[in-house]
């Protein structure tokens, strides 16, 4: 490395060292990370408890000791022996069970009885009636206790992976649409900075010490660092509350989905901020950022159209695999189609490079604008007039 | 040196700059005056490399002014420009790492030179807490605090009220004294006059006027002669040919002489009929000889 390209790094180096400290100095910014990374744990705690009650087996009490109904039941439900019908019933009103067997094999509930747990006693009624005639009949004890408890099943699944597929598909979705909040936010962010340093001719000073690219690099690369600690912490919060709350099945998947979808967000995260600077150097007032940003939320709102296409019932169509390679869709959609489904490698390789080559294109073009439109004042600047400007 | 040579620059179509040539010696202060829309902050933006000259050179000690050599500028904009949430002293520190100063050696140097001008502000107050006077000496310290090689600055006074003229002042002729080239613009003519070795009149974007300010007096119209008298009776001037009187004060009468033949027979019915209090040429102020030069 020589001496022109140590002292661009370490220019590059000290713009984005002052966004970072910016940022996270900025309560904003904290707030942010905490208030997401805390919503997001809230609602898989609160999926937990939900699904821990509705999934809990229901308890029936049972009235006599050795009962062969008490026996069948077990596999299906919460089994509670009683001596007596009394205290079976103040069992019943303390709801400690949901039914009771009586000794004459009638059933007492509460309130009532629901469909399927009177389909589980009747069909253990059933057996221990089947057990008691095979025990009439002379069974060997092996027999009578493979009547009461079947061997299990033998189920093979023509979609196996379709639960780990979920949980992938689920983290990508998230994962992308933090992604996405955190690329506004700090695109926002870098439009407005921009601009601030325009209006407030603070340019002026920064371009008698720097070149332009120098101060759009280390916006981008500061501003970048900030929103990856964002990212990390964020995502940690949440894959952690995930794996504690038993969300995920298979936490490595998981895993591995977010650091994929990272690595695809790297390259869509610096092709956009780079469309916010440059979007920011063509106004001369903050308030008028709004309005020059515009265009470049309406482009990265079109990148959500590929998280949503590979969601679809057949996702693997032409549709999604132009979009999943199309240069500034493909950040969001081919992480969430590889989640989904299997992708080709090439085609994973040639959209990875074909962004890379728009960020290289749009740096150079992109990179003109934000110079020739860094001191050119009064109103918004048009792209041709920003050009222009750059060229002299 | 810094050496401006046959700069020209245009604005779509419109000529801002015209050849302009001059040079700002070693320890020289030089005066940058002219009207507004002369093309003075276009001429010290290009030679900050913030715009571009169409043709010609800006040249700093024989070699053509690049990204490395303006590291060694220091730069003070007409429009001010620091960043409102940040403290001065972390600015000023931002600045200076900018221009190759390590960070520890910036926050001595931005101390010091906070206290030096006197800046009036809390540790942790924003730049903005503070007042315009307070925040301009901030500016020129970001223009100093790396040890600039050249000082440009754009109207450096404006807005400044006397004291913090002074204290600004000082500091010019003192980076003078320390063998830097100063440049500076400004329409306080009065202030030129007292601080700049030299000064350059731009007009159109071309320099009509350059020297020292005796070498701009005596280049320009000497003007008219001049009498004041005393002790002369009422309405003695009346009968005199080619005078006018200027003013009548405290028994002082100024009379303007329309030529010399007409300054010497006044001269001659002032020393008879009062006393003489002075006699000859006007000589002109910069004000002047800049509204002469611009007109």
């Amino acid at each position: 490395m020589n001496r022109d390209q140590r002292t661009d790094l370490a220019l590059i180096r000290i713009v984005a060292a002052r966004e970072v400290t910016r940022q996270l100095r900025n309560k904003a910014f904290w707030a942010s990370v905490i208030v997401t990374a805390a919503m997001l744990c809230l609602s898989f705690s609160l999926t937990d408890v939900l699904k821990g009650d509705g999934e809990s087996p229901p308890a029936v009490g049972v009235v006599g000791e050795g009962s062969t109904v008490a026996a069948a039941l077990r596999p299906q439900v919460t089994v509670e022996k009683y001596t007596d019908t009394g205290t079976a019933r103040t069992a019943l009103r303390d709801e400690a069970v949901d039914a009771v067997v009586l000794r004459d094999g009638g059933v007492l509930v509460l309130r009532n009885l629901s469909a399927e747990l009177g389909r589980t006693i009747q069909q253990a009624q059933q057996t221990a009636e089947q057990v008691e005639r095979l025990k009439e009949l002379g069974a060997a004890r092996e027999e009578t206790e493979r009547a009461i408890v079947p061997p299990a099943l033998r189920v093979s699944a023509l979609d196996a992976d379709a639960g780990v597929v979920q949980e992938r598909t689920m983290t990508a979705g998230i994962g992308v649409f933090l992604l996405f909040t955190l690329m506004l936010i700090s695109g926002l962010g870098i439009a407005q900075g921009v601009a601030e340093e325009k209006s407030s001719r603070i340019v002026e000073v920064l371009l008698a010490k720097v070149r332009a690219w120098h101060l759009l690099a280390g916006k981008i690369v500061g501003l970048g660092a900030a929103a990856l600690v964002q990212i990390v912490l964020m995502m940690t919060a949440v894959l952690t509350a995930a794996i504690g709350f038993g969300v995920l099945k298979a936490p490595l998947n998981a895993v591995g989905t977010a650091a994929n979808l990272l690595l695809w967000f790297v390259p869509g995260y610096v092709l956009f901020v780079t469309l916010y600077a440059v979007a920011g150097a063509l106004v001369s007032r903050q308030e008028d950022v709004n309005h020059v940003i515009g265009p470049v939320n309406m482009l990265q709102m079109l990148s959500l159209a590929g998280p949503a296409l590979a969601v679809r019932p057949a996702p693997d169509d032409a549709l999604l695999t132009v979009v999943s390679m199309t240069p500034g869709l493909s950040w969001a959609a081919m992480p969430m189609r590889m989640a989904v489904t299997e992708v080709p490698w090439w085609q994973a390789l040639a959209a990875f490079a074909l962004m890379l080559l728009a960020i290289a294109a749009l740096v150079r073009f992109g990179g003109r604008i934000y110079r020739g439109g860094l001191l050119r004042y009064g109103g918004i600047v048009k792209v041709g007039e920003a050009l222009r400007g750059a060229a002299h | 040196m810094l050496t401006f040579d046959a700069v020209d620059k245009s604005f779509g179509g419109r000529r801002v700059l015209d050849a302009l040539t001059f040079d700002v010696r070693p320890g020289e202060i030089f005066g940058f005056c002219g009207a507004n829309g002369a093309g003075k902050t276009t001429a010290m933006r290009i030679a900050l490399g913030v715009l571009e000259a169409d043709s010609g050179s800006v040249r700093f000690n024989g070699a053509d002014v690049d990204a490395h050599s303006r590291r060694r500028f220091g730069y003070m904009p007409e429009e001010r420009g620091l960043y409102a949430k940040m403290t001065p002293l972390d600015q000023l520190v931002h600045f200076a790492r900018l221009s190759g100063i390590p960070r520890r050696e910036a926050a001595r140097r931005a101390a010091e030179w906070l206290e030096r001008l006197g800046v009036v502000a809390g540790p942790r107050d924003a730049l903005e807490k503070l007042s315009l006077g307070n925040q301009q000496k901030v500016q020129l310290i970001a223009a100093l605090i790396h040890d600039p090689a050249v000082l440009v600055l754009d109207e450096p006074f404006s807005g400044l009220d006397p004291v913090a003229v002074d204290a600004m002042a000082e500091v010019l002729l003192q980076s003078a004294r320390e063998g830097v080239p100063v440049v500076f613009s400004s329409h306080q003519l009065e202030l030129v006059e007292r601080l700049c070795d030299r000064v350059g009149i731009l007009r159109g974007g071309r320099l009509v006027a350059e020297g020292t300010v005796d070498e701009l007096r005596r280049a320009a119209d000497p003007g008219r002669p001049r009498l004041s008298v005393t002790d002369v009776p009422p309405r003695w001037a009346d009968a005199l040919q080619g005078a006018r009187v200027l003013a009548e004060e405290d028994g002082v009468v100024t009379l303007e002489l329309e030529s010399d033949r007409a300054a010497q027979a006044a001269l001659a019915a002032a020393q008879s009929a009062g006393r003489v209090e002075s006699f000859g040429r006007h000589e002109p102020a910069l004000a002047d000889i800049f509204r002469e030069a611009v007109a």
